[in-house]
């Protein structure tokens, strides 16, 4: 999957959490904490965009992430294809 | 096969409690963010109670409503901890003497973080099972205390702040186990495992807590998957939806328990939001009536959990609870049983939030005053008389077992009545 989908789908799920966000300005070298998430927020937006992915990279290796352009990294190696007909 | 699980259940909640949100403010860490987190109160042990008191206090009120011949039937005591007062010498040692134990019995302390008490729990099934000794009984009990230093440098002990200071408790959970179960009957051979090395939080150096938060919240997830997972493997048309009419799950806050029962019914059962929350507040809820008050308490949590259950729920007929107990560092199990309308009568009995309500309630200045002088008692102490009168209006409120004198390193302890 497109680096660039992930992205997407990664700011979509942060707005949706954290609603007071602007999404087009969210800097990808920052860390969820620094966009104001606490520790609920940050499992919230990592799980529901690992779930839209259908990534099959372990949850606690996504934990390892620090900053969300590290996030996107991790989620693009191990995602699951839907094959479409 | 004989009916096993617990017979008799108890939580001691301590003395004394801090409001976690007037903490927060006070750490100037409060946010608009925090109602999420859903932490409410959480006890804080004072420099007279140990371990050793928290175990002993929980365990007295199951044994004084125990004849001399059924108290001698108890052939296994275990302690489990992650608060260890020795490398070798387990608290089940004290405990033993000051609960009146006959000698015939084996004990020993048991440790895995957070998974220590339902491990206890299942050990102690299954010799009540193996019926090597036909009616015996085991007494599990559950200790823990956060008299903590962080480590950490700056930075990180902001963001790991909401899953250490304010959510780290003390407390006790007693159970007796044999083939009465009244308070909860397990499932015998309904266990999911799942376990890994990962160093997401541990205790490395005495009194003090080193970790990872996010990393220990998605390791929690990512176990609560898989153990139920291996759960469904073992038991025929398990289903997270139909099978439970409860849910009982370790709780280290409010928040990330919610969290992972909506990160499970999303994966499992797509529902939508609303259904989630409203699944949540039927069936979990119940669950952290007693966890909010006294926070988390480690290998005891997911105990305290269930007692929340059993005291406060809808019980009008049996039951199912399906439980999910994760330990750092890690191990999980998804297990179940069984309580009834008489679990809950027997429990309530020991009136259990009554307690709770006896705590003092501390003040900032009282629980930085008792952060300090718990330095007192810390790990490898040698020599330590406790001052009877320090915080004398906490412990008047509950009579029960305390800390007196540490004298070359032995603990002496005292009844208070």
């Amino acid at each position: 999957m497109d680096k660039e989908l992930i992205w997407a789908d990664l700011q979509r799920h942060i707005v949706e959490v954290l609603p007071f966000l602007d999404g087009s300005r969210i800097d990808p070298s920052a860390r969820l904490a620094d966009l104001g998430a606490n520790s609920v927020d940050r499992m919230e937006i990592v799980t529901l965009t690992a779930e839209s992915l259908n990534s099959l990279t372990p949850l606690h290796e996504l934990a390892t992430a620090d900053r969300l352009a590290d996030l996107v990294e991790l989620l693009h190696r191990k995602t699951s294809v839907t094959l479409k007909c | 096969m004989i009916p096993v699980g617990i017979e008799a259940m108890n939580v001691y909640g301590g003395s004394a409690y801090v409001d976690v949100v007037e903490l927060a403010r006070y750490r100037g860490l409060d946010s608009d963010r925090f109602q999420n987190l859903m932490l409410q109160d959480k006890t804080v042990a004072l420099p007279c109670e140990d371990p050793v008191t928290f175990a002993v206090n929980a365990a007295r009120p199951l044994l004084d409503g125990l004849g001399a011949d059924e108290k001698s039937k108890i052939e296994l005591l275990i302690t489990c901890t992650e608060s260890g007062i020795d490398f070798s010498k387990s608290l089940s040692t004290y405990v033993h003497d000051y609960l009146g134990l006959g000698r015939n019995c084996r004990l020993f302390e048991l440790k895995q973080a957070c998974y220590a008490g339902a491990a206890g729990l299942q050990v102690a099934c299954n010799f009540v099972l193996s019926q090597v000794s036909p009616g015996a009984k085991a007494l599990v009990i559950c200790s823990d205390i956060s008299r903590l230093l962080l480590i950490g440098d700056g930075e990180n002990l902001a963001m790991d702040w909401s899953f250490a200071e304010p959510s780290g408790g003390a407390g006790g959970v007693a159970m007796l186990v044999g083939d009465a179960p009244h308070i909860f009957q397990i499932d015998q051979g309904a266990s999911g495992y799942y376990a890994y090395e990962v160093m997401d939080t541990c205790r490395p150096v005495p009194d003090s807590e080193a970790g990872d938060s996010d990393l220990s919240v998605m390791s929690y997830l990512e176990c609560c998957r898989h153990a139920f997972d291996d759960y469904r493997n073992r038991v025929e048309g398990a289903d997270y939806l139909q099978t439970f009419d409860y849910l009982a799950f370790h709780t280290p806050f409010g928040g990330m328990v919610k969290g992972a029962h909506r990160t499970m019914l999303r994966r499992l059962h797509r529902l939508t939001p609303a259904e989630i929350e409203q699944d949540f507040a039927r069936r979990v809820t119940d669950g952290l009536t007693f966890c909010q008050r006294v926070g988390n308490i480690m290998g005891g949590t997911l105990l305290l959990a269930l007692a929340g259950i059993i005291d406060r729920a809808r019980i009008e007929a049996p039951k199912r609870v399906g439980c999910f107990s994760y330990g750092s560092g890690c191990a999980s199990e998804f297990f179940s049983g069984v309580v009834t309308p008489e679990s809950q009568r027997r429990l309530q009995q020991l009136r259990i939030g009554a307690h709770l309500d006896t705590r003092l309630k501390l003040s900032m200045p009282e629980y930085l005053e008792l952060l300090e002088r718990g330095k007192d008692v810390k790990f490898g102490a040698r020599d330590v008389v406790l001052d009877p009168d320090m915080f004398a209006a906490a412990r008047s409120k509950r009579p029960g077992l305390f800390l007196k004198e540490i004298r070359d390193f032995h603990r002496q302890y005292a009844w208070a009545t």
